[in-house]
């Protein structure tokens, strides 16, 4: 069922069994495995079905790390969230990624991969992924185009991506949630502020607001923020009546460790022969980039990444995204990105050369950011349209993060040079072992994790191993914002395979 | 991620995608005065016999960087600053007697294979920004230094 807040008495009080604050791919994919349950879930989204430049206003914040794009623009604040914008680029976490590393301080999640593996299937699914495949060897079948750079390489492998259409989240599962008879969608149902009891381990209710001036209550059993990572840490900051450091936060880890992915263009890879590299191109199913093996990462002492490779003639026709996503208005961005890209396209006339072009490849990092807790979201003075904080974003990265990417070009330029197959170059930012500092094209991935990440220690994290707010027994986190390290790959498809767990435990929890 | 995963124009490599694309518009030129590509993409006419072990690196790199690369190793390694010390350095561990009076193939297969073991030893370092081994640079000065006493 749909019901437009702004419809609603002033004062009103919503009850449920689970309010879902946050109707993006997290909170939709929660509230679709609750359909045909008995128990009464309601979404709240802060916006409706379509962009609304008022309500993303509240997206708003500043910068004061590392340049990055405009907080405003780097997410969408409507029905579907973000993923109205998102690429589709999805690759599983590695079993590196989750565990304890010696070398990367703060590392380790408190549960296996195969905990999550569970879900992966589901998650795939909703994002559209097609068969359930993951191995290059499956795809080197599938593809008789596709071949290896580095077959049989100690040190190296190929990390497969799929692509998802992309699915819009607001668009594909509309229909699914507002035919729901125990899913009440509430749009224009905006969070701020959650109230506990006396002894601050219990939500007792949600407040919500909407720019038309009216507020109401929702009292429910379980409470899921699934606002994205930014906003998760934000609201959980604004809770503050009660708890003057917000709620979860007595150790002061709520925004910390704010992590995004280092994506910027890094290097070039020139062969002797002409290879279409077709294996490792931008296509419609899936593609591979070109990664560390875990020992080797461990030797070396370095984060994971994987390294993307295109035609180098098309990459150098194009901006850093620090460049063309500039705007404050998040749809003019995505119009000029689109664009840069179809202009940057081979012609016609020069695909019919292909042979001759196939020899020099741009390489484009795209790296976890190690665990840091001076990356951060914090609340601002300034307030939104409905009187919450608003968030600036701090963000850090560390020594690790640059000596990585440098490390995994020498490699690669390494094992190429050993094959007799080329020789790599790195650009002039990675050149110097000694120098910290970054490319002006540094960027992130649009990627945001790591806020209320997830531990058995409260002093260095804010969730627990099942996304439960530490010490609040009945307020969850949903989405990467639990990521305790991010991993290279892209985050929606771990987040949903997370959210989904968690949705599962909730199921546990009121023995559904 | 972003929607493509190229972008910025930082460090461009134009020498020799430049000589690339000459090579191109000379094929497609070719392609418009009836030559069938076909004739370019698989004939070695664009490709002239190797004439020493530099040419791949010259292919790869391009003449400047080559020529850079070839400088700076002569003045971090001043004993190397003459041809018959680089020659020396490239020929150890060879059965090959004179450098400059030896089978041209047998001394490229020679030196890229030296080469190659030292990638596969890990055995590099950055050079003007090209991942490359001591025989690597060793060629390059050997570029620098033929190329400086020719001009
Ligand atoms: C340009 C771009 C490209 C991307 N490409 C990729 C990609 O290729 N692959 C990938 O994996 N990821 C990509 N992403 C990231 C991806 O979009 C996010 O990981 C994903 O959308 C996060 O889902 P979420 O539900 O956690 O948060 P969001 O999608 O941000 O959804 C949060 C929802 O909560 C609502 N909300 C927020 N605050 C409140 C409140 N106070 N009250 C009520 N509701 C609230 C919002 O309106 C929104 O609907 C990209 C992002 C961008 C911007």
């Amino acid at each position: 069922m749909h019901i437009d807040a702004r419809d609603l008495e002033n004062n009103a009080t919503i009850e449920t069994d689970i309010c879902i604050i946050g109707a993006g791919p997290a909170g939709i994919s929660i509230a679709l495995d609750w359909i045909g349950k008995k128990e009464k879930v309601v979404l709240l989204e802060s916006a409706g079905f379509d962009y609304d430049d008022k309500i993303q206003d509240s997206y708003k914040g500043e910068n004061t790390g590392l340049p990055y794009y405009p907080l405003k623009s780097t997410r969408l604040h409507y029905f579907g969230g973000t993923s109205g914008h998102w690429g589709g680029f999805c690759a599983k976490l590695d079993p590196i990624d989750i565990e304890k590393r010696s070398w990367i301080t703060d590392s380790g999640w408190p549960i296996s991969l195969d905990e999550l593996e569970a879900f992966y299937p589901k998650a795939h699914e909703l994002v559209e992924l097609g068969p359930y495949q993951w191995s290059v060897d499956y795809w080197l079948d599938t593809k008789p185009k596709f071949k290896q750079l580095f077959p049989h390489n100690d040190y190296l492998w190929d990390k497969i991506w799929k692509i998802s259409p992309p699915t819009r989240f607001g668009k594909k599962y509309r229909e699914a949630i507002v035919n729901a008879p125990n899913i009440q969608l509430y749009t224009f149902a905006n969070l701020t502020n959650l109230t506990t009891n006396a002894e601050g381990n219990l939500v007792t209710e949600a407040e919500v607001k909407n720019l038309e001036g009216k507020s109401y209550t929702v009292k429910a059993k379980q409470f899921i923020l699934a606002a994205g990572a930014i906003q998760n840490a934000r609201m959980l900051l604004a809770a503050n009546k009660q708890q003057p450091g917000g709620l979860g936060n007595q150790n002061d880890v709520v925004g910390r460790y704010f992590m995004e992915h280092i994506e910027v263009r890094s290097g070039e890879l020139w062969l002797v022969e002409p290879n279409d590299l077709a294996l490792y191109m931008l296509n419609m199913e899936a593609r591979a980039e070109i990664a560390v093996k875990p020992a080797m990462q461990k030797q070396l002492g370095i984060t994971n990444g994987t390294i993307s490779l295109s035609p180098l003639d098309v990459a150098n026709r194009l901006r850093a995204h620090s460049k063309s996503w500039a705007s404050d208005d998040p749809r003019q961005n995505i119009a000029a990105v689109q664009t840069e890209n179809k202009n940057a396209e081979e012609n016609k006339i020069t695909k019919r050369f292909k042979k001759h072009y196939h020899i020099a490849y741009s390489m484009f990092s795209r790296f976890e950011s190690a665990p840091n807790r001076d990356s951060r979201v914090f609340l601002d003075t300034k307030t939104d349209a409905m009187g919450t904080p608003l968030a600036s974003l701090h963000w850090a990265l560390s020594e690790i993060d640059k000596k990585s990417i440098r490390r995994v070009h020498e490699l690669i330029g390494q094992q190429l040079g050993a094959a007799g197959l080329g020789r790599v170059k790195v650009f002039k930012f990675l050149e110097d072992p000694h120098n910290n500092g970054w490319s002006e094209g540094t960027s992130g991935g649009w990627h945001h994790m790591g806020t209320t990440r997830m531990g058995t220690d409260p002093k260095t994290s804010v969730v627990d191993a099942n996304c439960q707010v530490h010490g609040i027994s009945n307020l969850f986190c949903a989405g990467s914002s639990c990521f305790p390290t991010s991993g290279a790959a892209n985050p929606t498809l771990s987040l949903l395979a997370l959210s989904l767990r968690l949705s599962n435990y909730i199921k546990g929890k009121m023995s559904v | 991620m972003s929607i493509l995963s190229t972008m910025d124009n930082l460090n461009p490599h134009p020498y020799s995608l430049q000589r690339r694309k000459f090579i191109r518009w000379l094929a497609m030129g070719a392609a418009a005065i009836g030559a069938p590509a076909l004739v370019f993409n698989y004939s070695n006419l664009l490709k002239p016999d190797a004439t020493g072990p530099e040419d791949e690196l010259i292919e790869l790199c391009g003449d400047k960087a080559l020529f850079s690369i070839g400088k700076r190793w002569t003045e971090n390694n001043p004993a190397e600053n003459n041809l018959a010390a680089i020659k020396a350095s490239l020929l150890k561990g060879s059965t090959i007697a004179n450098y400059d009076n030896c089978n041209t193939q047998q001394l490229i297969n020679f030196v890229h294979a030296k080469s190659k073991a030292e990638f596969a030893r890990m055995e590099t370092m950055i050079t003007d920004g090209w991942v490359l081994t001591q025989t690597d640079c060793r060629i390059a000065a050997l570029h620098f230094l033929n190329h400086s006493q020719n001009t």
